[in-house]
C-alpha cells in the first residue's frame, strides 16, 4: 500500500510540475480601476508566491528570515486588497495591492544573485532567437503567398530551426556555452536569410519605387498654376525612373530622396520670404491708412494672402509640398497684383 | 565541461564585439508616433521591441527614432511583410517607405534594462498605451503605475499600461529545477530510468483513476438531505454579511441546507479560489460547516442556525 501511495504521489508531483498556470481572464475583462486592481492583483499574488520560493531556498539564513518577515507585511496588504476587491471597492484594492507592491520590491532588492538566473538568462537568449526567427518564418511565408520563389530561403530556414532546437536542448542540459553557440551562429543565418529576402523583393520594391515616382510626377503635372516652380523636380523624377527602369533601385531611391528633400527646402524658404513679405506690405499699408487713405480693398486681399500662407505652412509640415506650392503661387500673385 | 572563467571571457569578448558591431543612434523624441508598441522582456536583459507607424504616403522616406540607443537584429517592413531599406542617421533611422502608410518595426535592444544585484529595471516612456509581454521566469515586483489589464497567452504574461513614463522592477525565478552539470548516463541508464518513470506515471495514474472514481461514485451517490431553512432570520441575525455571501446562504437554503462546493461555484460562476474564500468566510461567522464527501468539499448550513440539535448532517 506504501508502495501505491508513493508512486500516487510521484506521479501528482510529474503531473503538477507539467501544468503552467493560466490567468483568467474574466475580472480583468471589465477595465477601468477594476482591471487595474485586478491585474496589479494578479501580479502581486504571483510575486509573493514566487518571492517566497526563493526565500525557502535560502533556509536558515539570518538575512533572508528577515525577508520573509517583510514579506508576510505584503501578504497582508495583499489579502486586504483581495478583499476590497471582493466588496467591490476597487480602489482601496489597488491602493492596497500598490503598497504591498513597493514591499516585495524592497524585498526583491535583497535577494542574493544566483546562478539559477545566469542558466534562465542563458536559455532566453535561445527564447529570443526563437522569437526572431517566428518572425521571419512569417515574413517568408508572405513572400510565398505572394508567388516569390523561396525555395532556397526554405532550406537555411530548416537549417536555423535546427540549430535553434539544439541550443533549446543544450540550455535545457545546462550547457549555456553550446547553447550560446547555436544562438549565434543561428543569428548570422538569420541575417543573411534577411538579406536574402529583401534581394527577392527587389523587383516588387522597383515597381513600388516607380509608382510613387509616377503619382508624384502626375501630381506635379496637374498642379496648375505651379508647373514653372516644379521644372528641377521633374527632372530630377524622370531621371530616377530611367535610374529604376536600368536596375538601378538604390541610386533611384537615392535621387527620388534627394529631390523631395529639396522641394521641402526650396519652399520652406519660399513660405517664409512670403510670411517676410506679407508684412512689408502690411506696413505699408499701414502708413498710407494713416495719411487717411481707404485701403479696404487691399486689406482683404493681403488677408487672404495672409490665410494662403498660413495653409501653405500647414501642407509643408503634413508633407504635401506641391499642395503647399500652389498656396505659395496663388499668395504670390495676390502679393503683385498689391505691389 | 568548460569553467566558469572561460565562460565569463567568452561573455565578455562577444560583448564587446556586440559593442563594437552595433550600429549607434541618438535617441530624441519621435515625429512618428507609434500606433501600437509592445515590449517583451527576456532574462538575458534584451527587450524586443515592435511598433507600427503610419507614415505619410506623400513622401518617398521617413525619419523615425528607436527606444533605445543600440539595436540588433533590426527589420523594418511595409504594411504586408515587404521588408523595407533605412540607413542610420544621427538621430534614428531613415526608412525609405516609397510611399508606404503601414510600416513596421523590430529589433533588440538592451538599453531599456539594467540590473543592480538581483532586481532588474525595464524603463520606457511609451508615447502610447504599451504591452509589455514577460516570460514565465520573470516576476513583477515593482511598478511605477497600475496596469490597465493582464492577460497570459501560453507560458507568457501579457501586462498592458497606458502611455507616459513606466518603470517596472522584475526579478528572474527559475521556474522548474535546472542541471548545471550532465551525469554520465549511457542509454541503457536512460532506458531505465524512462521504463521507471513510465511505471511510476503508469501505477500513479491508475491509482489515481480509480482514487477519484471512487471519490466520484461517492459523491453521486451522496443523497442529500432537504431541510426547510428560514434563511431570511438567518441574515437578519448577522446583518453584516457580504451580499454575496447572503446569496450564496439564499442558494443553500433554496437546495435544501446543502451543496457540494462545486455545485455554489457553478452557480454563481466563481473561480475555486474565490469561492473557497466565501465558504471560509461564513465558515467563520458560523453558519455552515464543511465535511468530506467522496473527497468533495459538502457546504451545509450549521444546524445551529437552523435550530436543530446537531451540527452535521447524517450520511447515508
Amino acid at each position: 500500500m506504501m508502495v501505491v501511495k508513493a508512486a500516487t504521489l510521484a506521479a501528482l508531483i510529474l503531473l503538477a510540475s507539467l501544468t503552467v498556470p493560466q490567468i483568467t481572464l474574466t475580472e480583468a475583462d471589465a477595465g477601468g480601476v477594476k482591471g487595474s486592481a485586478y491585474a496589479l492583483n494578479q501580479i502581486l499574488d504571483k510575486a509573493i508566491t514566487n518571492l517566497q520560493t526563493v526565500l525557502k531556498g535560502g533556509e536558515g539564513d539570518q538575512a533572508y528570515e528577515a525577508l520573509k518577515i517583510r514579506l508576510k507585511e505584503a501578504e497582508t496588504l495583499a489579502e486586504k486588497a483581495q478583499k476590497a476587491f471582493n466588496e467591490g471597492a476597487y480602489q482601496d484594492a489597488l491602493n492596497n495591492s500598490l503598497k504591498a507592491l513597493s514591499i516585495v520590491k524592497s524585498v526583491a532588492a535583497e535577494i542574493k544573485e544566483s546562478e539559477e538566473e545566469q542558466i534562465v538568462a542563458a536559455s532566453h537568449s535561445t527564447l529570443r532567437m526563437s522569437a526572431l526567427l517566428t518572425n521571419i518564418k512569417n515574413m517568408t511565408n508572405s513572400a510565398a503567398a505572394k508567388g516569390y520563389n523561396i525555395s532556397n530561403l526554405a532550406e537555411k530556414l530548416a537549417a536555423v530551426s535546427q540549430l535553434v532546437d539544439e541550443a533549446k536542448s543544450l540550455s535545457a542540459k545546462g550547457d549555456a556555452l553550446g547553447a550560446g553557440r547555436r544562438v549565434a551562429e543561428a543569428k548570422s543565418m538569420l541575417g543573411h536569410l534577411v538579406s536574402n529576402l529583401n534581394q527577392a523583393y527587389a523587383k516588387e520594391k522597383a515597381k513600388l519605387a516607380e509608382e510613387y515616382v509616377n503619382k508624384t510626377l502626375g501630381r506635379l503635372f496637374g498642379a496648375e498654376g505651379a508647373k514653372g516652380g516644379f521644372k528641377e523636380q521633374i527632372e530630377g523624377l524622370n531621371a530616377s525612373r530611367r535610374q529604376i527602369q536600368a536596375g538601378k533601385l538604390g541610386e533611384a531611391v537615392k535621387q527620388i530622396n534627394e529631390v523631395m528633400k529639396q522641394m521641402k527646402k526650396n519652399l520652406s524658404e519660399e513660405v517664409k520670404s512670403l510670411g517676410e513679405e506679407i508684412q512689408k506690405i502690411r506696413r505699408q499699408l499701414n502708413d498710407i491708412k494713416a495719411k487717411g487713405v481707404n485701403v479696404d480693398r487691399e486689406e482683404r486681399m493681403l488677408q487672404e494672402a495672409s490665410k494662403l500662407a498660413e495653409q501653405a505652412t500647414a501642407l509643408l509640415e503634413k508633407g504635401d509640398y506641391i499642395a503647399a506650392r500652389m498656396k505659395v503661387a496663388e499668395a504670390e500673385t495676390i502679393l503683385q497684383r498689391l505691389r | 565541461m568548460v569553467s566558469e572563467s572561460g565562460a565569463k571571457t567568452t561573455l565578455l569578448v562577444a560583448t564587446l564585439a556586440l559593442l563594437l558591431f552595433t550600429p549607434m543612434v541618438q535617441a530624441v523624441p519621435t515625429t512618428y508616433e507609434p500606433k501600437r508598441l509592445t515590449t517583451t522582456i527576456y532574462a538575458d536583459g534584451y527587450v524586443w521591441v515592435e511598433y507600427e507607424v503610419e507614415a505619410n504616403p506623400l513622401l518617398p522616406s521617413i525619419n523615425l527614432t528607436l527606444f533605445g540607443v543600440r539595436f540588433e537584429d533590426l527589420i523594418v517592413t511595409g504594411g504586408d511583410g515587404l521588408i523595407l531599406d533605412y540607413n542610420t542617421t544621427q538621430n534614428g533611422l531613415e526608412v525609405d517607405t516609397l510611399g508606404l502608410a503601414d510600416i513596421k518595426i523590430s529589433y533588440f535592444t538592451q538599453d531599456l534594462t539594467n540590473k543592480t544585484g538581483r532586481l532588474w529595471t525595464f524603463t520606457i516612456d511609451a508615447p502610447v498605451d504599451i504591452t509589455v509581454k514577460l516570460p514565465k521566469e520573470l516576476t513583477v515586483v515593482g511598478l511605477s503605475k497600475a496596469p490597465l489589464s493582464i492577460s497570459s497567452e501560453g507560458e507568457t504574461l501579457t501586462i498592458v499600461f497606458d502611455r507616459g513614463g513606466l518603470t517596472l522592477n522584475y526579478i528572474v525565478t527559475p521556474t522548474k529545477p535546472t542541471t548545471t552539470q550532465q551525469s554520465e548516463v549511457g542509454w541503457g541508464g536512460w532506458l531505465s530510468y524512462a521504463a521507471l518513470a513510465a511505471g511510476v506515471v503508469f501505477v500513479g495514474g491508475a491509482v489515481t483513476w480509480i482514487t477519484l472514481r471512487r471519490r466520484r461514485l461517492a459523491a453521486k451517490l451522496y443523497v442529500k438531505e432537504k431541510r426547510v431553512i428560514d434563511v431570511e432570520k438567518i441574515l437578519a441575525s448577522k446583518p453584516d454579511l457580504r451580499p454575496d455571501d447572503k446569496e450564496v446562504l439564499r442558494f443553500l437554503a433554496e437546495v435544501g441546507g446543502e451543496a457540494f462546493e462545486a455545485e455554489l461555484r457553478s452557480r454563481f460562476n466563481l473561480p475555486k479560489t474565490s469561492m473557497w474564500r466565501t465558504v471560509r468566510r461564513l465558515q467563520r461567522e458560523g453558519l455552515v460547516g464543511v465535511k468530506k464527501v467522496g473527497g468533495q468539499n459538502l457546504v451545509y448550513i450549521s444546524e445551529s442556525e437552523i435550530g436543530g440539535g446537531t451540527d452535521v448532517p447524517q450520511n447515508p
